[in-house]
């Protein structure tokens, strides 16, 4: 790790993408860094912020308690939580970082990098870490927001309502705001015979969850497939696609840190002292592991295709077949991954709990399951991350059945534009199905994993690989 | 043995296919009235933005109760009707010579209300009352939000004793306070 | 001996009265090992208003917007039922358009607890919109209602010796609209929620409750026709204007899995919205002018005896058991409530279903809480 970091500051871009080639096995022990440091970083957060509830005006004098002292003490202890929930997202981001940054080019150039070398390695890496989350969370927040409203839209006039009409004038426009601002002023209700540390602790295990998994997902690529084409004839190194980080293991990271979700439902669950909520968390429990071997197994189809887990290269991969017509979704690219596309996408449901798979809310049968007894911001957690999560799922599935960015025409911004249309009508499918289907029972959920989805899910990486040999 | 193996087999692509046909068929549906919400004009009038826009209430609708006491004849028998008894009347004989006026239809008044309060917070709006009132005076009118700060504010009085010449032993003239209400 | 074998705990988990589908105040006490139920015991009472001592102290005609509070979803068939038992009492003869008012208005009302109950067990599975589609139809006809009668929820429509009020000119073309929304509405529910997969694999074999049972505990309505019996009181034992329609008791067939699942209960209810349609319509047909109250019946006064008046409600059979000593006000008034015995097979069905089961089978039944209770 060290020798990565001081890489890093001598000789920024080359040596830190050699170095990060050489150590995949430090990847691994990264991630266990990174759940390790969650915890801890919670721990500590969450130690001071238990002491200082009345003894605010005692603690001392760094800015941030200063301008807590003037606030109202239950607001500052809000945005406390706020921006807890921002930095622990932030640590959760910057193991990644670690490991393969990209730093922009101004950096290596002009009088900066000498002062740069000066700064401490982590110094640096922290504060890229920092402004690359800041900005990630700012637009997922305003797309949370976004598609809260859309969702609600959607369904109303689905149902032949209106939904929101009043909040900012037109259609109701502003409501996902006045929600937001709502969620923040509500008092936090910890229950009093919940386990208080983990009944803090869950939402944010969940939210960094599903927050970490955007370090590997990527926008769009500054190239053309066409000049990625040549360059890979010339034996080239390609440039780096837009994203945070382009883990060379993309697939396996993000599958990795989304499943760290259920440990925080688990422990919502749990600590609620709620017998409803325990019910919820057991069954996310069950749901999530089962999910994860057809969702892996469908994905690892597009792995086999490409042969490589980092998304940039599926989605180039993509490309240089053809921009419309290699997608590899389609029939004649492989008969088989339009199938493994349905098992992803169902799945994906599955890990989102969203309907029809939603038991572990299921609010008619286990009236909010795992988060009935949250209120306020630390609610509005849970549903961050669940949107934050759809979004994840759909890009992924964008990425390695749809053609990514493509066709972007060599632009960048219509590549962006392209991606994230994808993502959003994904998005938008989760909605009309969640506002269609009934709920599945508990055994039936299994039975659709075990007995329908993995076999075929095998029978598609089987065949795909077939196929990729047989092809050549 | 084999036909059952068959059987299993058969059931289980028939489940797969059933579950995939029937989600695209119920998303033909919800989607259709997603795209022609608009469109439709049978189902527009079901949301109504009820502060700004109103709710027209259909005719002879049943909403809060109101009396016109210049027509009340206080016979009594809205009181006498009142499955609820929200109906309170103290009433007394108008004295000899004294002059209560006449209805709008002409019936003469003989009898003085000092009080007719109705209690809405008991009341059923079952309507019984304005059926039997033989002046009609006893109506219900079309408004239907009536939410208020206080139990009080669903307390209506409608008698003003003021207007009479006489005062009864021991009455205040002036509109009593709320008092509670008792057993007709 | 069973307790012995198992490995873990029982767990306790009462379920209501604030629990979003229980239907309202019900509280339900479930033992349960994991999510299987082991025992399940329905406490009731949390909405109980006192309707039968209300009675005695109210006069004849003030009970009826009593008996509106009892199955608020349903309130007109409440009404239907006091009154015809009063009128059993009283020998009174109804004017033949009063009649054709209050099956037109009971059958109205059951296309309209029906789609609630039908909508309702939609949430309870966990598809939502359903529910709303099946308001947007009930708006129509509760529209209908507020024309006729003057309120929503609590008609005290239909009186002793005929109805309130005679119908506003708007009424029937806005009523033949309805008859042709709902048969058209019916098919897309059906498509959208009773043929969906999902929706079948949650209601097919659970709860199944055979036609003996289901005599046995006292099961009335859908849940006794969903068993497969074919027991309609409007057939059986008919009142009012029912010998001269002509309708269909649909009975469940166990089309999806086994007899008397929560399926063919649901089922039997949209089938029988179909049939209320179709008798709206008859109904519509034979509207005549004419009278709608019978002479003398402003206050009454029923001579000294007792009655017991049953009549088929969207919930069951509906009973009023009156005694009159000749006054004013009834000396005793005893309703059995299709509801609540309905709801006490509950116990006896419940045992050996997940929590989610709890749910479906406690929406096929479909209780109105106001009715166990009163
Ligand atoms: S509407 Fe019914 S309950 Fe209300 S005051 Fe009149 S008679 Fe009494
Ligand atoms: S019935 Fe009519 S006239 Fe008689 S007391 Fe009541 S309001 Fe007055």
């Amino acid at each position: 790790m060290f020798a990565l970091a001081e890489a890093l500051k001598m000789d920024l871009i080359p040596a830190g993408l050699a170095l990060f080639a050489e150590n995949v096995t430090l990847i691994g022990w990264a991630l266990v860094a990174l759940a390790g440091g969650l915890v801890f970083a919670n721990g500590i957060i969450l130690y001071r912020l238990k002491t200082m509830g009345p003894t605010l005006p005692r603690m001392g004098n760094t800015i941030q308690l200063f301008t807590l002292q003037l606030m109202p003490p239950a607001l500052g202890r809000l945005l406390l939580l706020a921006q807890t929930g921002a930095i622990l997202a932030c640590v959760g981001m910057a193991v990644p970082m670690l490991m393969a940054v990209p730093v922009p080019a101004f950096l290596s150039a002009g009088w900066i990098v000498p002062r740069v070398q000066a700064i401490p390695t982590w110094i640096v890496v922290a504060i890229i870490a920092l402004v690359v989350c800041k900005a990630l969370l700012g637009l997922m927040s305003v797309y949370v927001m976004a598609s809260g409203w859309v969702e609600r839209k959607v369904s109303a006039h689905m149902q032949d309502r209106l939904g929101p009409m009043y909040v900012g004038g037109w259609h109701g426009w502003a409501q996902s705001i006045a929600d937001g601002i709502k969620f923040i002023l509500k008092e936090d209700i910890t229950p009093a015979a919940a386990d208080r540390f983990f009944f803090k602790l869950a939402p944010y295990i969940v939210f960094a969850g599903a927050f970490a998994a955007l370090a590997a997902l990527p926008w769009t690529d500054l190239v053309s497939s066409r000049e990625i084409a040549n360059l890979q004839e010339a034996g080239k190194p390609l440039p780096p696609g837009v994203i945070a980080a382009d883990l060379n293991i993309g697939i396996l990271y993000i599958l990795g840190v989304t499943s760290l979700g259920v440990v925080g439902i688990i422990m919502a669950g749990w600590a609620s002292n709620n017998k409803w909520s325990l019910l919820g968390a057991m069954r996310s429990a069950a749901q999530i592991v089962s999910y994860e071997i057809p969702v892996a197994t469908a994905l690892l189809c597009a792995v086999v295709m490409s042969g490589s887990l980092s998304l940039v290269d599926i989605v180039r991969d993509q490309g240089t077949r053809g921009e419309i017509l290699g997608w590899y979704c389609w029939p004649w690219v492989n008969p088989f991954m339009g199938i493994a596309l349905l098992i992803y996408y169902v799945g994906a449901l599955a890990e989102t709990n969203r309907a029809p798979f939603d038991i572990p809310e299921a609010e008619s049968e286990l009236v909010a399951g795992y988060h009935t007894e949250y209120s306020g911001l630390r609610f509005s957690f849970f549903y961050f991350a669940e949107y934050v999560n759809m979004y994840t799922c759909s890009v992924l599935a964008s990425c390695c059945f749809l053609g990514g960015w493509y066709p972007n025409f060599g632009s960048p911004i219509l590549g962006a534009a392209v991606l994230g249309g994808k993502a959003l009508f994904l998005v938008f499918v989760m909605m009309v199905l969640r506002w269609t289907l009934p709920r599945v029972r508990v055994d039936q959920l299994m039975y659709l994993c075990w007995k329908v989805l993995l076999p075929w899910a095998l029978v598609c990486l089987v065949g795909t690989t077939v196929w990729v040999v047989a092809r050549g | 043995m084999h036909g059952d193996w068959v059987c299993g087999v058969y059931e289980y692509f028939k489940a797969i296919f059933l579950g995939i046909w029937s989600t695209l068929v119920g998303m033909r549906i919800t989607m259709a009235r997603f795209f022609d919400y608009v469109k439709d004009p049978l189902y527009q009038g079901v949301t109504v933005q009820y502060p700004t826009e109103r709710w027209k209430v259909a005719e002879g609708y049943r909403g809060m109760l109101f009396n016109d006491i210049d027509d009340c004849i206080v016979c009594s028998q809205c009181a006498n009707e009142c499955p609820a008894d929200c109906i309170i009347i103290d009433a007394e004989k108008a004295a000899k010579g004294e002059d209560l006026g006449k209805t709008s239809n002409g019936t003469p008044k003989k009898i003085k209300a000092w009080r007719f309060d109705i209690d809405l917070n008991h009341c059923l709006y079952c309507g019984l009352c304005t059926e039997v009132c033989p002046t009609e005076c006893l109506i219900m009118t079309d408004a239907y939000d009536y939410a208020t700060y206080s139990r009080d504010g669903l307390y209506l009085l409608f008698a003003r004793p003021e207007k009479y010449t006489t005062a009864p032993a021991g009455a205040s003239p002036a509109a009593s306070p709320a008092p509670e209400a008792k057993p007709a | 001996m069973e307790i012995l074998e198992r490995t873990s705990d029982v767990m306790v988990i009462n379920m209501g009265p604030q629990h979003p589908s229980t239907h309202g105040v019900l509280r339900v006490e479930l033992k349960t090992d994991g999510e299987v139920i082991l025992e399940a015991t329905p406490h009731l009472g949390y909405l109980h208003r006192d309707f039968e001592k209300h009675c005695e102290a109210v006069l004849w005609g003030g009970v009826i917007p009593y008996t509106d509070r009892m199955d608020y979803v349903a309130a007109m068939n409440n009404n239907f039922g006091y009154c015809l038992a009063v009128e059993k009492l009283l020998g009174t003869e109804i004017p033949e358009r009063a009649s054709v008012l209050r099956v037109l208005v009971s059958e109205l009302n059951r296309i309209a607890s029906h789609l609630l109950a039908f909508g309702t067990y939609g949430i309870d599975i966990g598809a939502f919109t359903p529910f709303l589609y099946a308001f947007r139809e009930r708006e129509m006809i509760l529209d209908l209602f507020e024309h006729c009668c003057g309120a929503r929820l609590t008609y005290n429509y239909i009186r002793i010796g005929g109805v309130s009020r005679d119908l506003p000119p708007e009424f029937e073309p806005k009523c033949r609209r309805l008859v042709r929304t709902m048969r058209e509405a019916i098919p897309e529910y059906n498509n959208l929620l009773s043929y969906n997969q999902i929706f079948v694999a949650r209601t097919r074999d659970i709860g199944v409750i055979p036609a003996e049972l289901a005599i046995a505990w006292g099961c009335t309505g859908p849940v006794l026709r969903g068993s497969g019996v074919k027991w309609d009181l409007r057939k059986d034992e008919p009142y009012s204007i029912y010998p001269e329609l002509q309708f269909e008791v649909p009975v469940g067939k166990g089309e999806v899995g086994t007899v008397g699942d929560c399926w063919d209960r649901y089922m039997v209810r949209l089938r029988e919205m179909e049939q209320s349609v179709d008798l709206v319509e008859q109904c519509l047909d034979r509207l005549k002018p004419g009278p709608v109250m019978a002479k003398g019946t402003r206050s009454v006064k029923p001579p000294k005896g007792e009655v017991y008046h049953r009549t088929e409600t969207p919930r069951g059979e509906l009973g009023f058991y009156i005694v009159s000593d000749g006054g004013k006000k009834a000396y005793r008034c005893k309703v059995r409530s299709p509801c609540f015995c309905n709801l006490s097979i509950l116990s006896e069905i419940a045992p050996g279903h997940l929590i989610a089961d709890m749910v479906a089978l406690i929406g096929s039944i479909d209780i109105v809480l106001g009715e166990v209770d009163r």
